[in-house]
């Protein structure tokens, strides 16, 4: 077990160091960043200047060593086109991603778990037939289709919500949220919805799948055989097992959603990680660009070890496995 | 968004009456809402030189001198000034002019702000770098020195924000941000100007406050107490947010969205010629082509080509589609309204296919040529569109255009810095509403100086130069005028530039709100009304 998690933890060091030098690497080379501080209308001496002063002109290589120095200290530099440190921004946003992230996907599991149940228990039926359609629609639509649909109806025709921003925020000193209040969580409720959508269409469709797989096997069927009820049968054992890979899936996709909200977090102007993302790029931020990149590496990487982790307590194979390595 | 700093429980208290308030409607005080692409990027008056930083900077700071509603130089912070030589410039400070701390406003903090404007990391050197010397004569009284004759000089000070010395002293902001230092200064996130409006809530990439200064020299011409600045990046969704109340005034409105905006009632536009031509420039300087194949040889130093080019691209067309007939075609590189603007230059070159192959042709290129066609995709309205129309309309007449579309920080950085780009998109406005700086800076030989510091063309013609020398010394504006109409008609007739159309300015608002339109794209917050 233990010489599992060292492997793992091994593993995820190599990967957060090469992809710590590709967004160093690569973004120097979308762009110059003094476009950002100089803006477009410098001139050449001056962009030398600061070029030199802020070691831009050294090797890569120099640059490179510095920046993961900074970075093992957890100092991301400066962003060049807010003028703050990478961190204190990159945590300033954190929290109205994580809280629409982490909204979306509750959105997903609460919809998404009993639909793809019913539509598996129910197959044939009209309301599954309806069901199914949607999550095509789901799946297909794009979201920056989706939240202008949600904008038009609910803020321009109905007046009732907010068509961007967070709305009110309450600081409580390490974090920023809007769910203890009405106006931000009026503003949560399209975006939320909006990066739902797929994932709901998704976890039915993942759940309904699965499913109906585990009510073919065996177990179920001596179970019915031993006179189980319906109820029981379906909601304490094909259920139960049916949530394993969707489990999985929901946290890797919970990453993802974190990651790639960009979309959504733009359409509503959401001031979180991924609208950050976009205007770093419009900007050539480099600095932001690659904290980013970092940030998000770090969460994949983090997740991928908390899963391969749980595994390893849900799975009792697994465990013997490492314990006979082990041994 | 706003915050508040307290306990959860009280939080959830105050919030709720915050909810609550909020959802009565607007309040007894008058509140602007206004809702732009993008943020501002700091606070700091002296750090980054982009129109929406520097008009949001604007309702805080003030320059010495400002303009009236004609355009026309008017005292600021300046009561009045005089030339003492053509080099020296006496300035009369206005009296009683206090910043926003409560200090009083004094020639000390004219001299600091100019320094401060002329250090390395700031992008203000430009409009400060030919002054060699600031001499305070007393409280009220300051010269400044230019190095060379500058008939700009007033114009350029239009952009040069005042910041109290002492609170620069005091917060250590004494030059604008050192990215060297990794800290964040105390200037990017506060503001303390002599403006008619003080910063209240300062969140980058969600909203900015700013409340009326109870104590403002001047006067507005409407009565707002409070603004709320807010970038939303995406168009329709700035748009339905006006549409829908939830902003009062939304600044450059793309033109593909005007016409819908056009049908709502509740929404009122304000249109205006933009202080900025756009046209394709060619390297018209090296011996063969960069990015493309012409035998070893660069057609585009033949002016029969540039000539070609010019009657290929149908101006007329581009503005009726891409621009949904929101921009102005014309024949020349300078907008109306600046020193040196000749109506005449305007006329279009016409668009003739037949007459472009025959150019072509005669200067030896029948079966054409490839090339490579530079564009930005997030710097002009509808660059990328234009771009991708030019390139269809060049192959028409048997060029074989590869088009290069990338941001802006790619499009600077690599390609036009390093003059490294065959054909490209260019859009010039003038911050001094002279042609003098557009043939100073792009048309000149790059010598030293701000001499051709944006001639990505590599052209050099030492007539041309000398005449735009003589045009720049001249400090009579009627002559200087007369000069640089003569140096736009040398260009035109040179065929050195393709030009497109002026851009046009559309402003979106409520009903109740009024606006005039900077044609430099500055909100003039003086000049908004609120029924």
């Amino acid at each position: 077990m233990l010489s599992f998690l060292a492997r793992r933890l091994g593993q995820a060091v190599i990967v957060m160091l090469v992809v710590t030098a590709v967004a160093f690497v690569m973004f120097r080379f979308l762009g110059d960043p003094l476009v950002a501080i100089l803006g477009i209308e410098s001139t050449e001496a001056q962009r030398e200047i600061v070029r030199a002063e802020l070691g831009l002109d050294r090797p890569v290589a120099i640059q490179f060593l510095n920046y993961l120095g900074g970075v093992l200290q957890g100092d991301f530099g400066i962003s060049y086109r807010l003028g703050r440190a990478v961190e204190t921004v990159l945590v300033e946003r954190l929290p109205a991603t994580v809280e629409l992230a982490v909204s979306g996907m509750l959105i997903a599991i609460v919809v998404g778990i009993p639909a793809g149940v019913y539509a598996a228990l129910n197959r044939g039926r009209v309301l599954s037939r309806i069901l199914l359609s949607a999550s095509l629609f789901g799946i297909s639509m794009p979201s920056f289709f989706m939240g202008l649909i949600l904008i038009w109806v609910f803020a321009v025709t109905l007046g009732w919500l907010p068509s961007f921003g967070r709305g009110q925020v309450v600081d409580l000193g390490w974090w920023t949220t809007g769910l203890l209040s009405a106006g931000g969580l009026k503003a949560l409720v399209m975006p939320a919805l909006t990066l739902a959508a797929f994932q709901i269409a998704m976890i039915m469709r993942l759940v309904r799948a699965e499913m109906l797989e585990v009510v073919r096997t065996d177990y179920i069927r001596f179970a019915r055989a031993r006179g189980l009820s319906h109820r029981a049968v379906h909601y304490r054992h094909a259920l139960r097992n049916t949530l394993i890979p969707v489990v999985t899936i929901i946290g890797l996709q919970l990453g993802s959603i974190i990651a790639f909200a960009v979309i959504t977090e733009s359409v509503f102007q959401w001031p979180g990680l991924g609208l950050l993302f976009l205007q770093s790029v419009a900007t050539a931020d480099v600095s932001m660009m690659s904290a980013y990149l970092i940030l998000i590496a770090a969460l994949f990487v983090g997740i991928n070890l908390v899963v391969d982790l749980l595994y390893l307590v849900i799975d009792p194979r697994l465990r013997g496995r490492s314990e006979l390595e082990r041994a | 968004m706003s915050r508040l700093k307290t306990s959860p429980l009280a939080a959830l208290a105050v919030a709720g009456a915050v909810g609550a308030f909020a959802a009565s409607g607007p309040a007894a005080a008058k509140t602007l809402r206004i809702g732009a692409q993008a943020d501002a990027g700091t606070m700091d008056p002296h750090a980054q030189n982009i129109q929406t930083t520097i008009s949001v900077l604007s309702w805080m700071y003030e320059a010495l001198v400002t303009r009236d509603k004609s355009l026309a130089k008017a005292p600021q912070l300046a009561t009045g000034w005089e030339n003492l030589s053509p080099t020296e410039w006496r300035f009369t400070l206005r009296p009683d002019v206090k910043f926003h701390d409560g200090s009083a406003f004094g020639a000390d903090d004219v001299a600091m702000s100019i320094a401060r404007a002329q250090s390395d990391t700031s992008q203000y050197k430009g409009y400060v770098g030919n002054i060699a010397q600031t001499r305070i004569v007393d409280d009220l009284t300051i010269e400044l020195v230019t190095a060379e004759p500058d008939p700009l000089l007033l114009d350029k000070l239009t952009q040069v924000f005042i910041m109290d010395k002492d609170w620069a002293d005091t917060n250590n902001v004494q030059r604008p941000q050192d990215l060297k230092q990794k800290e964040e200064t105390y200037s990017v996130q506060n503001a303390n100007g002599t403006g008619p409006y003080m910063l209240k809530v300062r969140e980058p990439d969600a909203r900015t406050v700013l409340t009326r200064n109870p104590d403002y020299w001047g006067t507005l011409d409407g009565d707002i107490d409070e603004i709320v600045f807010q970038p939303i990046s995406e168009g329709p969704t700035r748009i339905a947010a006006l549409v829908s109340g939830e902003l009062d005034l939304v600044t450059a409105i793309p033109s593909q969205n005007v016409a819908q905006l056009e049908a709502s009632p509740d929404v009122k536009l304000e249109v205006t010629d933009e202080f900025r031509t756009l046209f394709f420039a060619f390297d018209v300087g090296s011996e063969s082509l960069k990015h493309g194949d012409a035998g070893g040889k660069n057609p585009f130093s033949d002016r029969r080509v540039r000539q070609a080019v010019n009657l290929a691209l149908d101006s007329e067309a581009i503005v009726r589609t891409v621009m949904r007939g929101y921009a102005t075609p014309t024949g020349q590189i300078l907008a109306p309204g600046n020193v040196g603007y000749d109506a005449e230059l305007d006329a279009l070159s016409g668009y003739d296919p037949e007459a472009a192959k025959g150019l072509l042709a005669e200067a030896g290129y029948a079966d054409g040529f490839s090339f490579t066609l530079d564009c930005p995709n997030n710097r002009y309205i509808n660059d990328e569109q234009i771009c991708r129309a030019a390139a269809a309309m060049l192959a028409q007449v048997g060029l074989d255009v590869s088009l290069n579309l990338m941001p802006r920080a790619v499009y600077f950085g690599q390609r036009l810095w390093n003059r490294d780009s065959t054909m490209f998109l260019m859009g010039f406005n003038s911050p001094y509403f002279d042609g003098t700086y557009m043939a100073e800076t792009m048309v000149m030989t790059t010598t030293e100086g701000s001499e051709g510091i944006y001639n990505y063309s590599l052209n050099s013609d030492l007539e041309l130069d000398a005449a735009i020398r003589d045009a720049r010394g001249t400090l009579d504006v009627e002559g200087r005028h007369k000069k640089l109409q003569a140096v736009y008609r040398t260009i035109k007739g040179d065929v050195l530039y393709a030009p497109l159309h002026h851009q046009v300015l559309v402003y979106a608002m409520k009903p109740n709100v009024g606006v005039k339109i900077r044609p430099d794209n500055w909100l003039e917050i003086r000049w908004v009304t609120m029924d």
